[in-house]
């Protein structure tokens, strides 16, 4: 049973913390207590309110699934083959088990909103959240049972039944964008959709009335700011996936242009909004956008201090955030923050890449 | 002196795994030996900065690997045991990178690539054998013009013609100057390579062997 959730569990958590740290963000730090409130109202009293909470969690425990079919197809994982020794009762109970340890989130989130039904009196409306565990898990056993039933030990993921009709550019910075796109869509699509949300959000309440630059200046940098999981999973791309390209003869200066302009180009979906709102000039715009890439930049050199630890990080980010925030306030001018900001950036990366102790797992 | 280490300590957490005092080898082939897990590989990955680690590594007698990363990294290359490269990448895209990056002479990279039986090079990492990946590490490992070339398990999951093939671009490297650092649990003199010295990794230290 350890070794079920050791291997198959913690993995999936582990190789998807970028995303999770991402919804993790747009869920706590975006959204308030009230709109929390809002969303487990409208799941519990709305006519359609619990198909869309089971979509919603259909969609993830989809995703569970995908990751149980794929993970156990590769070469190092044929010792979870044994499984099917085991008794069939004891083999269900042990996958039943484990699909509860993958559907964490939808547990804790079910309990929320038991808690508000109950303080709401609303209790009559909850029992599809119970059925909707039963149904959700047993999908994730099925597919652990089909898997295993159906043994494929090579690892197929990989094999695009695409291919661009020209040949791969040989850039680093292409590389880098298509491995984030291949390997890491998810954390990609909630960065995207977070910065997304909280530029819209802050470009609508421009709108309400007459703001200096200083408003958009610290919601958008909360929304660039939301890219810190991108940039994680940057880090260990340059540092776990691919630790060898620390041996090539590549400047440091190389390297942080390297990495800065990929953040630049992660960064310019959410830019494009902007222009869509037509609030500010051109100008304006790149002030905006080169203080959201100098706030990634400075994460993204941290992260070569901490050796991307990102249980760390969480209080320098938000300590820098409250600082910035200040910042602003306090008039210091945008420019200067971000030349500042990518000037320091590109000291502590120098100061910080030859000393980085790596993770080993 | 070709390559010359000065305390360097290499540790993972709490855990030392290196600490070597001092170490000084001139031209030549070495052969570094060690049971598994004594730290042959990390002293590999620490020497082609890969892992950041204390001390100094000096090769030459100019390039720091502090001091002169790029061009200490431009002299020297290193064959991993396990090498694990994006899978979404093809044996062709990497050469051409990792080639660029090197410096290599035009045309080095293609000699390599038909000595050693490269034969998937359209082909991703993720649908290529163990033993076409390690090809490829191989290839990669001779790229440009390094001094020391160090090659950490390098017969392991290669075919019979690789292996004649990799003892041929040894020799062929080794009469043009470059020192090599070979580990390998697997006897190789009698491929007709002259060993210039043996040395063991034991105690987080390198014990030099009597010649056999």
């Amino acid at each position: 049973m350890k070794i079920l959730f050791i291997s198959t569990v913690q993995a999936f958590f582990r190789q998807r913390a970028g995303m999770f740290f991402v919804l993790l963000a747009v869920l706590f730090g975006f959204m308030g207590g009230r709109e929390h409130y809002g969303f487990a109202l409208f799941f519990l009293t709305d006519p359609f309110g619990m198909y869309y909470l089971a979509g919603i969690w259909l969609v993830y425990t989809l995703l569970c699934s995908q990751f149980v079919l794929n993970l156990w197809t590769h070469q190092e994982y044929a010792f979870i083959y044994h499984t099917t020794l085991w008794p069939f009762l004891k083999r269900s109970v042990r996958f039943i088990l484990m699909a509860f340890g993958f559907l964490q989130p939808i547990l804790y989130y079910g309990i929320y909103i038991v808690s508000i039904a109950r303080q709401d009196k609303l209790l009559n409306h909850i029992w599809p959240i119970f059925v909707f565990y039963i149904v959700l898990s047993l999908f994730l056993v099925l597919a652990a049972e089909w898997r295993i039933a159906h043994p494929k030990l090579f690892n197929s993921k990989n094999k695009s039944s695409f291919t661009w009709p020209f040949p791969r550019p040989v850039s680093w910075i292409y590389w880098s964008v298509e491995w984030l796109l291949r390997e890491k869509a998810l954390t990609v699509l909630f960065c995207k959709a977070g910065a997304g949300c909280v530029f819209i959000c802050t470009l609508i309440y421009y709108q309400t009335d007459v703001y200096d630059l200083r408003l958009p200046a610290i919601g958008l940098s909360l929304g660039y700011l939301l890219n810190i999981g991108l940039s994680y999973e940057l880090f260990g791309w340059e540092n776990e996936i691919w630790l060898w390209n620390r041996s090539l003869p590549i400047p440091l200066s190389t390297r942080f242009f390297r990495n800065l302009l990929t953040h630049a180009i992660l960064i310019t979906p959410e830019t494009l909004i902007v222009f869509r709102y037509d609030l500010f000039s051109i100008k304006e715009v790149l002030l905006l956008y080169f203080l959201g890439l100098s706030i990634l930049m400075i994460f993204q050199s941290y992260l070569y201090r901490r050796g991307g630890i990102l249980e760390d990080m969480m209080k320098p980010v938000l300590s820098g955030f409250v600082i910035l925030t200040f910042m602003i306030l306090y008039k210091v001018p945008v420019w200067a923050i971000s030349g500042t900001g990518l000037v320091a950036s590109y000291y502590l990366y120098a100061k910080w890449f030859a000393r980085t102790e790596i993770k080993t797992e | 002196m070709v390559l010359e280490i000065q305390n360097i300590k290499q540790r993972y957490g709490s855990l030392e795994v290196l600490d070597i005092v001092s170490w000084k080898i001139g031209y030549g082939i070495y052969w570094i030996q060690g049971e598994n897990g004594a730290g042959k590989s990390t002293l590999f990955r620490s020497l082609a900065g890969i892992l950041p680690c204390s001390g100094n590594i000096i090769l030459d007698e100019k390039y720091d690997l502090k001091a002169n990363p790029v061009d200490f990294r431009l002299r020297l290359n290193l064959g991993e045991a396990e090498p694990l490269y994006p899978s979404f990448l093809t044996p062709a895209d990497l050469i051409s990178f990792v080639a660029e990056a090197k410096k290599s002479p035009p045309g080095q990279a293609e000699m390599l690539i038909d000595a050693l039986g490269i034969n998937y090079l359209k082909h991703t990492f993720g649908s290529c054998s163990s033993g076409m990946v390690k090809k490829v590490s191989l290839a990669l490992s001779f790229l440009g013009k390094p001094s020391v070339i160090i090659l950490d398990e390098p017969l392991i999951t290669i075919d019979k013609e690789a292996r004649e093939a990799l003892f041929g671009l040894i020799q062929q490297y080794h009469q043009n100057g470059v020192t090599f650092l070979i580990s390998s649990h697997q006897l190789f003199q009698q491929e007709g390579l002259t060993v210039t010295e043996s040395y063991a990794l034991k105690n987080k230290t390198l014990i030099q062997l009597p010649h056999e």
